[in-house]
């Protein structure tokens, strides 16, 4: 029997189940954050009990993580790089497969954490055979976008998105293998060495996959939604190489003043400063193909969303080379200002412009218009007021903490476990604000794909773009 | 030109991620000294790691860091030789669990702290009992043999080159007969000085000692087993010597030893402060 799948099936099926671990994986986000408010909630109720934080919260990062936005991500790159290099996707029924495998691999992780397969390395918690699914999972995705590039019909130069995306593919798979102890059952690798592969992991994770995709997609977007051709094609280039330059080396600024050597951290420290030169080149490029055009984001929620994604990226990468510092590590290290930035990097920025792509993206896969265009601006402003309640506050709250324990040089600490309370309760708050956002955003791409009018390209805000993305000015 | 060759483009973005690799993951890795121990390394027993398997399972490292900075500000988690951890105190740790976030104290160290296991068997099991605003979860509903190996981690948990401290079981069963040699002879500096004893005393016990020992600091039950002393009970039973032994090393049954966190003026402030309890508070 010969499967032949419609167009688009890949994408679409990413698109569906990413929302499905969003909601999930942040409904574990909220259980973990009421937990922290009243910690004898599931005391004494069967099975629910063992359900404690230390069990709940990587269920939430490894559900946001990589159920939703690297499932939002192989969607992104299934519609957006056939667009963006000429020709179609090499091979959809592969693409459908690998959605199955990426889902069969997130309902394993749920499983195996809450069931206590936790192996003890953040962002690396499941356990190895599920590695290994994972790992096929994207080799298999990588293969079917290397070959749609190979087969690609524009002949000329490639466009920026397209630089992101095969460094991204190339490069996470390594980092993956290296990071996770080389997918093994037995981890070869003792000591604070194993701290140094967590962390070189943990930080190019986000430096090698979850930025260049999130940047590759804006780079998409923009012209797309404002018709504008990218500001300055040397700005381009120099964002994109400098940042495959620059982010490797500074995994070791997770451990600043801990028991690595200094050099490590001297180097990783170094090279988080010089991260601001891609990032500001990039937010530089961004803004500038803005111009003129401003207009258009009063009545476009995908506008909305990447502008302010694009402020949170530009907070995100302030701070980030600031809390790298040593005096300032000393304050904000292991307190609740790191969790806010956590959360203003994948939530604020990247979970933001998968919003924008999916708003863009779902109309051209189904062929039906975006069901309500209210329901889109509620998204919108519940996503952004929770999300910047959350994030201030967690900010705060870290501020306090580092200052107390400074102050008293972490004696009394259960003063400060007490003096985070209040903040705890409003970050729970916030974040039933987000998902009662999300939850309006999942009804109206359920409406869309089973009752929106039909669509024809062309017909939303901005549309006024060629086919593929525009050509890089002075090209 | 470069970016027309999707090949170039992958192979630059692959060398640059190898400079990466190569300075900071295959250099550390070829350092011998990062995995060498010491005699301070801790040396876990079979229980012991069944207990970080545990602990690894129950995720209480995304609470609880395992690593003193080199900055004074973590200064009350040091260990008794009072110093930062070191490359070494993790030889033995597969995976390490060094942590990112506070949200409880760090645990380094917490052997030396906390040398008892039942003290930890009974905070795991309700920590609210210990103190009311604890935000630790239960963990009543493990199995006791779970308990026990966490414990036993815990405990080893500590500086190796120093000798844990030698508690006794329960102070309750004991008599002044009992008071080692060495503290027979102590003088107490605030004999005659009661009140520069309570200025020292009180917010020591505010801080400290009520959420075990009650406001009233007439003892309260902490779990099934484990009731913590009426202190206006015990002074009339106890002379300055023993109480200032019970303070400094504390009991098996739950009473933490001080010796490491308060000074030896604090503690015979806290020992004349109960001596005279009566008088002071009646
Ligand atoms: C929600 C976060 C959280 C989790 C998860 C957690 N703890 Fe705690 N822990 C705390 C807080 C807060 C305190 C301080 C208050 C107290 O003593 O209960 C604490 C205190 C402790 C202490 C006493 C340390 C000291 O110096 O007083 C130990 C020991 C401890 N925890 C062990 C564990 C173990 C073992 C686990 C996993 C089975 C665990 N914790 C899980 C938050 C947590
Ligand atoms: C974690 C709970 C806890 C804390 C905190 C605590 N105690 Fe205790 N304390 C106990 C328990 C339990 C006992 C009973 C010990 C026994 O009988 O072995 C006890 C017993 C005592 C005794 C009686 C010793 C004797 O003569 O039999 C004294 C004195 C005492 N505590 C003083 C203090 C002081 C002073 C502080 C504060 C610096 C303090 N405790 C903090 C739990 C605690
Ligand atoms: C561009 C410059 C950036 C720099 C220099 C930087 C730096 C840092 C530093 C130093 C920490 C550790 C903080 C601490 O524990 O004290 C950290 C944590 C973190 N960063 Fe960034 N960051 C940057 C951008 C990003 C981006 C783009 C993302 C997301 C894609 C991100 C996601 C995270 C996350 C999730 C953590 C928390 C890790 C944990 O402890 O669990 N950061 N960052
Ligand atoms: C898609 C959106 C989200 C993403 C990508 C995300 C991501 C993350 C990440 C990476 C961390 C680890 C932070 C660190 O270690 O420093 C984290 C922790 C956490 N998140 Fe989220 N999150 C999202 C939404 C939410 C929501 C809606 C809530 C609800 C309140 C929430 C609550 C929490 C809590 C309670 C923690 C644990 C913090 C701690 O350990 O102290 N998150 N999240």
């Amino acid at each position: 029997m010969r499967l032949t799948y419609r167009e688009g099936a890949a994408a679409r099926a990413f698109i569906y189940g990413g929302l499905f671990w969003m909601f999930l994986g942040m409904l574990f986000g909220l259980f973990a954050a009421v937990l922290m408010v009243w910690p004898d909630l599931i005391v004494g109720l069967p099975v629910l009990e063992y359900f404690t934080f230390g069990r709940v919260r990587p269920v939430h990062t490894n559900l946001v993580l990589f159920g939703w936005l690297t499932g939002a991500y192989f969607a992104t790159l299934f519609y957006m790089t056939p667009r963006v290099v000429g020709g179609k996707l090499w091979s959809e029924g592969l693409g459908v497969f690998t959605a199955l495998l990426h889902n069969l691999a997130l309902g394993l992780t749920t499983v195996s954490l809450l069931a206590g397969g936790n192996v003890g390395r953040e962002y690396a918690e499941t356990p190895w055979y599920i590695k290994w699914i994972i790992t096929a999972t994207f080799l298999l995705v990588a293969v079917n976008l290397f070959m749609t590039v190979k087969n690609r019909t524009e002949k000329g130069e490639l466009y920026v998105s397209a630089w992101y995306f095969l460094g991204a593919l190339v490069t996470t798979p390594i980092i993956y293998v290296i990071g996770n102890q080389f997918l093994l059952p037995q981890n070869p690798i003792w000591g604070v060495n194993d701290a140094i592969l967590n962390w070189f992991y943990g930080h190019n994770i986000l430096g090698y996959w979850f930025t260049p995709v999130g940047v590759g997609a804006v780079y998409y977007l923009l012209p797309k939604l404002t018709g504008n051709p990218i500001y300055s094609h040397k700005l381009s280039m120099i964002g994109f190489w400098s940042i495959f330059w620059v982010y490797g080396p500074t995994g070791a600024h997770h451990l600043v003043n801990g028991p690595v050597p200094y050099w490590v951290q001297t180097i990783a420290i170094a090279f988080s400063v010089m991260l601001i030169i891609p990032v500001w080149t990039v937010v530089t490029n961004f803004y500038g193909t803005m111009k003129g055009k401003w207009h258009l984001v009063r009545d476009s929620v995908p506008l909305k969303f990447l502008t302010t994604a694009i402020v949170f990226y530009f907070i995100t990468c302030f701070q980030g080379p600031m809390q790298s510092l040593r005096s300032v590590s000393a304050i904000t290290h292991f307190t609740n200002w790191v969790v806010g930035h956590a959360h203003v990097a994948l939530l604020g920025t990247f979970s933001f412009i998968m919003y924008a792509a999916i708003y863009y993206m779902l109309p051209r896969l189904t062929g039906r218009a975006i069901y309500s265009k209210a329901l889109q601006e509620w998204h919108f402003h519940l996503s952004l007021w929770g999300f910047l309640l959350m994030f201030i506050d967690l900010t705060i709250a870290g501020l306090v903490q580092g200052a107390f324990w400074a102050q008293n040089q972490s004696a009394n600490f259960i003063e400060g476990v007490a003096m985070m309370r209040p903040y705890y309760i409003l970050r729970a708050i916030s974040g039933a604000v987000i998902i009662l956002g999300q939850v309006l955003f999942g009804w109206n791409v359920y409406k869309t794909a089973t009752a929106g009018k039909p669509f024809e390209a062309g017909q939303d805000a901005g549309e006024a773009a060629p086919a593929r993305a525009v050509e890089p000015a002075g090209a | 030109m470069l970016h027309r060759n999707a090949a170039l483009v992958a192979l630059g973005a692959f060398l640059l991620l190898s400079f990466a690799i190569a300075v900071t993951v295959a250099l550390p890795l070829m350092q011998e000294e990062l995995y060498a121990a010491d005699e301070a390394t801790p040396q876990y027993s079979e229980l012991a790691l069944k207990g970080k398997q545990i602990y690894q399972r129950e995720g209480c490292f995304y609470c609880h860091t395992q690593q003193v900075r080199t900055i004074p500000n973590d200064a009350a988690f040091q260990g008794p030789n009072k110093r930062p951890s070191r490359p070494s105190d993790y030889a033995n740790d597969n995976p390490v669990l060094l942590g990112t976030e506070r949200t409880g104290p760090d645990l380094k160290f917490v052997g030396d702290r906390l040398p008892s296991k039942d003290w930890h068997i009974g905070h795991l099991k309700n920590p609210r009992a210990y103190d009311p605003r604890s935000i630790m979860p239960s963990y009543a509903h493990l199995p006791e043999e779970e308990l026990e190996a966490l414990a036993e981690y815990l405990v080893s948990l500590r500086d190796w080159s120093v000798k844990p401290l030698q508690q006794p079981e329960r102070l309750a069963d004991l008599t002044e007969a009992d008071l080692p040699e060495e503290f027979r002879s102590l003088q107490n500096p605030f004999a005659g000085d009661l009140q520069g004893a309570v200025a020292i005393a009180e917010p020591i016990i505010a801080q400290s000692c009520v959420a075990c020992h009650g406001p009233d600091l007439r003892g309260k039950q902490l779990t099934e087993k484990v009731r913590s002393a009426d202190l206006y009970e015990r002074s009339q039973a106890r002379s300055e010597q023993f109480l200032y032994w019970a303070i400094t090393v504390g009991s098996k049954l739950g009473m933490p030893g001080w010796e490491r966190s308060l000074s030896e003026e604090q503690r015979w402030a806290l020992a004349t402060y109960i001596k005279n309890i009566q008088q002071i508070r009646p």
